[in-house]
């Protein structure tokens, strides 16, 4: 079986005002159908180039990215169209990913007519099913996305990815900018999005006890690199890699009886 | 949209003035159907003496208040007819080196600079007088020294938008570059646009008076430039001739910054969100 | 007010000042203790933020206290009195903002910043107050202290400069620190160490802390008290360790079971529990409880009585459906 997204060798760096930044340092991995990969690292660690590359925002210096098999490195915009629905992806932050003058119907129709999906009046039938799956009122499409809070606002921002019946989402730390309860709401949401649809997830975040019992597997990035994969428990349970170690003894876990530091026997738990 | 309007006084009393002075040149035909250059009177009548020419006459006997109407009729259509072509050119020039970067940035933006150094009111003169002065001339001058601003405004803008999540969201979604730019980013840079183009024909008013005042405008029509040309030699005895239509340009200018302040006010976040 | 009560906050009421319907915060009260570390937790737009900037006397423009008392050591805070609390502000009460870059000004020298709070309070030579600075650069770890006190702030990491900050607020051994959401804009690892930091700097000054955080884990791991807020409330007040093992309010649970923890879920089961619905806003005028709409025991009371806090065993909760039999013993 080949893998729905495999990455080999990828480098990719950019020029800062601070001179050229190697973000990317030959990273491979590899997503399967139906499942979710974890991408963990801290800020600055590449993660987000990581994002940005696979979705064609940014072109890598050398190494592979392959859907399906079919090579993206080295493909123009244009040539990239007809993939693109393959591939969608939820931003992190859901006051700068929708378009402030469009409302919220035309947000979530955009994909199809980009792509010509359908006759005019099935998108619009389609945009409503969309609404209702991701859990927004089908009175709030004639909305601006102003009128909405964090949390509904990633619902729209979902729904739009939704769209093109993608194989594969990129979730770039969907959650990490919304409260405790309302994050929930959206984990849970993606998790029976996956379950009904086939979804994979390629799911970027610096929050191990978030993907602990959401991801199938995790990859640990750590300066450019991946330091660390494998099936997400036993990650958790028997870290190899030094970084992953101080990640998981630094989160402070929700209970008074694992003192600070020590975030592994919460795990290993 | 109307609400907001009345709650900006700026914004209110700049579109006011507006209001009147286009009122002026749409009812020029009207009120004074002959030519404005035409002797309708003794000469130098003071404003108020003559009854026949409420605001005067000049040194061969014109009235002035005709000078004056038709002269907003010109003033308005060099300055919103310059500024649409410097809009045009300017967006186009400014989205795709600010959406694009790279190579398309350095080579439109060296360009740019190109005319930018050159200074404007000589580069407007040189191009009339390869031309010939023609009202066509004056537009054309005027917009090809306007656009520079344009065009650097509108990539400044880009260089911010095109990085904002939802413009990723678009190309992902495998949207075309050009329904982005012009789509997706440029309906978010319009409100500063506005802002800025409403002074820009401020400006293009005032420069068109200053050409026609140096005797570059077209001879075949009256501009409130070129009475203030004709009236200078009247300096010291008749300086109405001067005052009136140095006025009537004052409050066109200075309605064109009120309605680009206004806008600037009702666009700015903090001070909408204080009226909640 | 107890002998070792240090802050004591009194039916706290704040508005937005032309909006009076806009009521941010619907009457909070708590005592800080000498030395412990009180965290009010909460999501935003609960008030926890604002609530601090009340006790610093830093309201932003256009909100007002309609009611309330501040004490502060056995006196009412001047919080009005602009003059007056400038002299409380660094020198008694010290304050870590969530963004250390913005509250560090750029075109100075970390040093000569730092050095201002001394000289603002004490009066003694730049000569010795420089001393001092580098003495506060090794406490709060900042590495190679004698040559990073003259470094701008833009060429210090995250971390670094939230230590500058802290560095700052300690700088004049303050009674109270606030510390406001100090370590959300940092890596997991750097707050791990910024958090020792604090406890370390209040095992050894004695400073009492208040710590504002949206985050369990943090509360579970530093606070001695947790006060829970919620849409201009407190929601419940008890010690950490009672507030973990036996939450009263209904909103307190949910909160606790939405948060991401280690080998909690079952197979089968979603990810996380969520608690349903949304924050009211701060002119949505409810009669009674302000979580009863999200509320799962909520009952016909609790859409017409607000629920005043009462104390179940050592726990204050304000909530009607609580009853004395679940609390532990």
């Amino acid at each position: 079986m080949t893998a729905l997204l495999s990455i080999r060798e990828l480098h990719c760096s950019f020029d800062t005002t601070r001179g050229k930044v190697h973000a990317v340092r030959g990273v491979s991995l590899e997503v399967n159908a139906g499942e979710t990969l974890a991408l963990v690292g801290e800020s600055g660690c590449g993660k987000t180039t990581l994002a940005r590359c696979i979705l064609g925002l940014q072109r890598p210096d050398s190494g592979h990215i392959l859907l399906d098999g079919q090579e993206m490195v080295g493909l123009s915009r244009r040539a990239m169209r007809p993939f693109r629905p393959d591939v969608q992806c939820v931003f992190q932050d859901p006051f700068s990913s929708l378009n402030p003058r469009k409302r919220i119907s035309a947000l979530i129709r955009e994909p199809l007519d980009v792509h010509g999906v359908g006759t005019p009046e099935e998108r619009k039938r389609r945009v409503l099913d969309l609404m209702e799956r991701v859990g927004l009122r089908p009175d709030w499409a004639e909305r601006f996305p102003h009128e909405f809070s964090g949390g509904q606002r990633q619902r729209i921002g979902i729904a739009r990815a939704l769209a093109l019946n993608p194989r594969l989402i990129i979730c770039d730390e969907p959650v990490s900018a919304l409260d405790v309860s309302v994050q929930a709401q959206i984990v849970n949401l993606l998790y029976t999005l996956q379950r009904d649809l086939g979804l994979s997830y390629l799911f970027i975040t610096h929050d191990l006890t978030l993907v602990e019992n959401f991801a199938d597997r995790v990859a640990m990035m750590y300066q450019g690199q991946i330091v660390e994969s494998g099936p997400a428990q036993e990650v958790w349970r028997n870290p190899q890699h030094e970084f992953t170690r101080t990640l998981i003894d630094a989160i402070p876990i929700p209970d008074p009886d694992v003192p600070m530091g020590s975030g592994r026997k919460a795990f290993a738990g | 949209m109307m609400r907001l309007i009345l709650r900006n006084w700026t914004l209110s009393l700049g579109l006011a003035l507006l209001a009147l002075i286009l009122l002026m040149a749409l009812s020029a035909p009207i009120l004074y159907p002959g030519d404005p250059y035409a002797m309708m009177g003794p000469p130098l009548q003071w404003p108020g003496t003559y009854p026949g020419a409420p605001l005067g006459t000049d040194s061969l006997g014109r009235d002035i208040a005709a000078g004056i109407f038709h002269g907003a009729r010109v003033s308005l259509m060099v300055g919103f007819v310059s500024v649409a072509c410097a809009l045009v050119v300017g967006i186009l020039v400014g989205a795709f080196a600010g959406y694009y970067g790279g190579w398309v940035d350095d080579a439109l933006m060296r360009i740019t600079e190109l005319f930018q150094t050159i200074p404007q009111f000589m580069l407007a003169i040189v191009i009339i007088a390869i031309m010939g002065p023609s009202i066509q001339a004056v537009i054309i001058s005027l917009g090809v020294v306007s656009w520079p601003t344009v065009a650097r405004l509108v990539r400044s803008e880009f260089l911010v938008l095109r990085e904002r999540a939802f413009v990723h969201s678009c190309i992902v979604i495998g949207m075309s570059d050009l329904r982005i730019i012009f789509a997706q980013i440029l309906p978010n840079a319009l409100s500063s646009i506005t802002v800025m183009a409403s002074v820009l024909v401020a400006t293009a008013i005032l420069m068109e008076s200053a050409l026609s005042f140096l005797g570059f405008g077209d001879p075949n029509v009256i501009t409130w430039g070129t009475m203030i040309g004709l009236g200078r030699s009247q300096l010291r005895d008749a300086w109405y001739i001067i005052a009136i239509p140095g006025l009537a340009l004052l409050v066109t200018a200075l309605a064109l910054n009120l309605v680009g302040e206004g806008i600037n006010d009702a666009m700015n976040p903090r001070l909408r969100k204080r009226k909640i | 007010m107890a002998k070792d009560t240090l802050l004591s906050v009194e039916d706290l009421h704040l508005s937005v000042s032309h909006m009076p319907e806009a009521r941010i915060l619907r009457g909070v009260s708590f005592d800080v203790t000498r030395g412990k570390t009180l965290a009010i937790v909460g999501e935003s737009g609960c008030g926890k933020s604002v609530t601090s900037l009340a006790v610093m006397g830093l309201l932003p423009e256009g909100l007002t206290k309609t009611a309330g008392h501040i004490r502060f050591d056995g006196t009412d805070l001047p919080v009005t009195d602009n003059e007056a609390m400038r002299k409380i502000r660094g020198d008694r009460i010290g304050m870590v903002f969530q963004e250390p870059m913005a509250a560090l000004n750029p075109v100075y020298t970390i040093g000569n910043q730092v050095a201002e709070v001394i000289l603002e309070h004490e009066n003694i030579s730049r000569a010795e107050a420089r001393e001092r600075v580098i003495a506060l650069m090794r406490e709060v770890g900042l590495p190679d202290p004698d040559h990073i006190v003259d470094e701008y702030p833009h060429r210090l990491s995250g971390g670094q400069r939230q230590r500058v900050v802290i560095a700052m607020a300690l700088a004049c051994n303050p009674d109270l620190l606030i510390a406001d959401e100090p370590t959300t804009a940092l890596d997991v690892t750097v707050q791990a160490q910024i958090m020792r930091l604090l406890k370390g700097a209040q095992a050894e000054l004695g400073v009492a802390i208040v710590l504002i955080t949206h985050n369990l884990g943090l509360v579970a791991q530093v606070a001695d008290r947790v006060a829970v807020m919620y849409a201009g409330r407190k929601v419940e007040e008890a010690e950490t360790r009672r507030l973990f093992s036996a939450p009263l309010h209904p909103y307190t649970r949910g909160l606790l079971a939405a948060t991401p923890r280690p080998g909690r879920r079952q197979e089968g089961e979603l990810p996380l529990s969520e608690i349903p619905g949304m924050v009211p806003s701060i002119t949505e005028d409810l009669r009674g409880c302000r979580f009863a709409p999200r509320c799962p025991l909520a009952s016909d009371i609790c859409h017409r009585v607000i629920p005043e806090p009462r104390m179940i065993g050592a726990t204050s909760v304000a909530c009607h459906n609580t009853t004395e039999t679940e609390a532990p013993a």
